[in-house]
């Protein structure tokens, strides 16, 4: 189901009204999009409450940049894709900084506000890219669960071995091969559309 | 990037990202407990904007528009000059309080220099606070001002009403509704 989306206007007003209505469709959307990411990079059952520690505080940076205006990559925002873009890229840094945190030294973790890189920018493929979830099922059983199994539920490799009684090596290669005939079709589409 | 660096993914960061990205894939609705989180947040947030706007907006120093703000923040609602001896102060010390008197007398603390002058508006619970019409104002007035000092813009009522929602809205003179943040309260039942 599509949820309506929040205008910018709204979300940035100063008005309490417009303001709450705004944010009240946008909650639910930028978390969907926070989760989204969380669970493709921070994959198992028991990140389950890490994830939505994670996405609930990028959530809290997304409401108080854009209602206080204060900073330089808040204010460049311009569309509701542009929040969209935002949220993700604060819970990539949050999952980030979670990785340093528990896996490496906490010196270096970051908590500065990202600038906008236009997802163009970042991925080369351009139209369709909306439409992975169309390529991946179009790949040979059972990748298409798989895929869900690993990134719309977040479940790790060993996790989906497990669920599914696969050997760990055996997902891996299936993996492997699955995502380089995915990045060829993207190719292929790409250059398609040029 | 997962916590198995033999995670396949690793190695195909254009498709993690589009994949991360790709829309219609359904998610449960916030928590409740994340929901209240964020609207705390945001009412944070816009308390904040208004006061360096205030701040922006108006021809005073740092320290008038700090000022204009803590006025707003701590509006406190006293008892009427009905009751002269009354010593009991009903204080808003949160949106939402309720208090029991129909014609209080409003007050509130501030650091402005002394002579600064405020306007004050009573607002239905309900509507844009900056295009609702106000049930009483009074302008170019210094705390306390009594209740009966209030002009009230409809000719019918005299008094708040028992039972309703309302908001005080406590911003310096000639400096516009946008310059404050309405803070509500209600009238208990009689």
């Amino acid at each position: 189901m599509l949820l309506p989306e929040p205008s910018l206007e709204g979300l940035r007003s100063t008005h309490e009204l417009g303001s709450r209505d705004a944010w009240s469709l946008a909650y639910p959307l930028l978390y969907g999009a926070g989760r989204q990411v969380a669970k493709a990079r921070l994959a198992g059952n028991r990140h389950q409450q890490d994830r939505e520690d994670l996405v609930g505080l990028a959530l809290t940076q997304m409401v108080r940049g854009i209602v206080e205006k204060k900073t330089k990559s808040f204010n460049q925002i311009s569309s509701w894709d542009d929040c969209l873009r935002m949220m993700r890229s604060l819970t990539r840094l949050r999952v980030t900084d979670f990785f340093r945190e528990h896996y490496r030294n906490r010196e270096d973790s970051v908590a500065e506000i990202p600038d906008l890189v236009p997802f163009a920018e970042v991925v080369s493929w351009g139209p369709g890219v909306e439409d992975i979830f169309v390529e991946i099922d179009r790949l040979d059983p059972p990748m298409p669960e798989l895929f869900r199994d690993r990134f719309i539920e977040g479940c790790t490799i060993d996790e989906i071995a497990e669920r599914r009684g696969l050997n760990r090596n055996t997902l891996c290669t299936w993996f492997a091969n699955a995502l380089r005939d995915l990045r060829e079709r993207l190719n292929h589409s790409f250059a398609d559309n040029l | 990037m997962s916590e198995s660096d033999s995670d396949p993914i690793v190695g195909y960061p254009e498709l993690l990202r589009a994949i991360e990205e790709a829309r219609g894939v359904e998610a449960p609705p916030p928590p409740a407990s994340l929901l209240r989180n964020l609207e705390e947040e945001r009412l944070a947030a816009l308390r904040c904007r208004a006061r360096s706007s205030h701040f922006r907006a108006l021809p005073f120093g740092l320290g008038t528009g700090l000022a204009a703000a803590l006025a707003i923040a701590f509006v406190v609602l006293s008892p009427s000059r009905v009751d002269p001896g009354a010593t009991a102060r009903v204080t808003i010390t949160s949106p939402g309080d309720v208090i029991s008197e129909t014609t209080p007398e409003i007050a509130w603390t501030s650091k402005d220099p002394p002579g600064q002058r405020y306007d004050v508006w009573i607002l239905p619970g309900e509507g844009d606070p900056l295009e609702v019409a106000s049930l009483f104002e009074s302008k170019h007035v210094v705390s306390p001002v009594a209740f009966d000092s209030l002009t009230p813009t409809s000719p019918t009522e005299a008094t708040l009403s028992p039972s309703r929602g309302y908001r005080v809205l406590v911003c310096l003179a000639d400096g516009g509704r946008l310059a404050g943040v309405p803070v509500p309260f209600r009238v208990g039942d009689p």
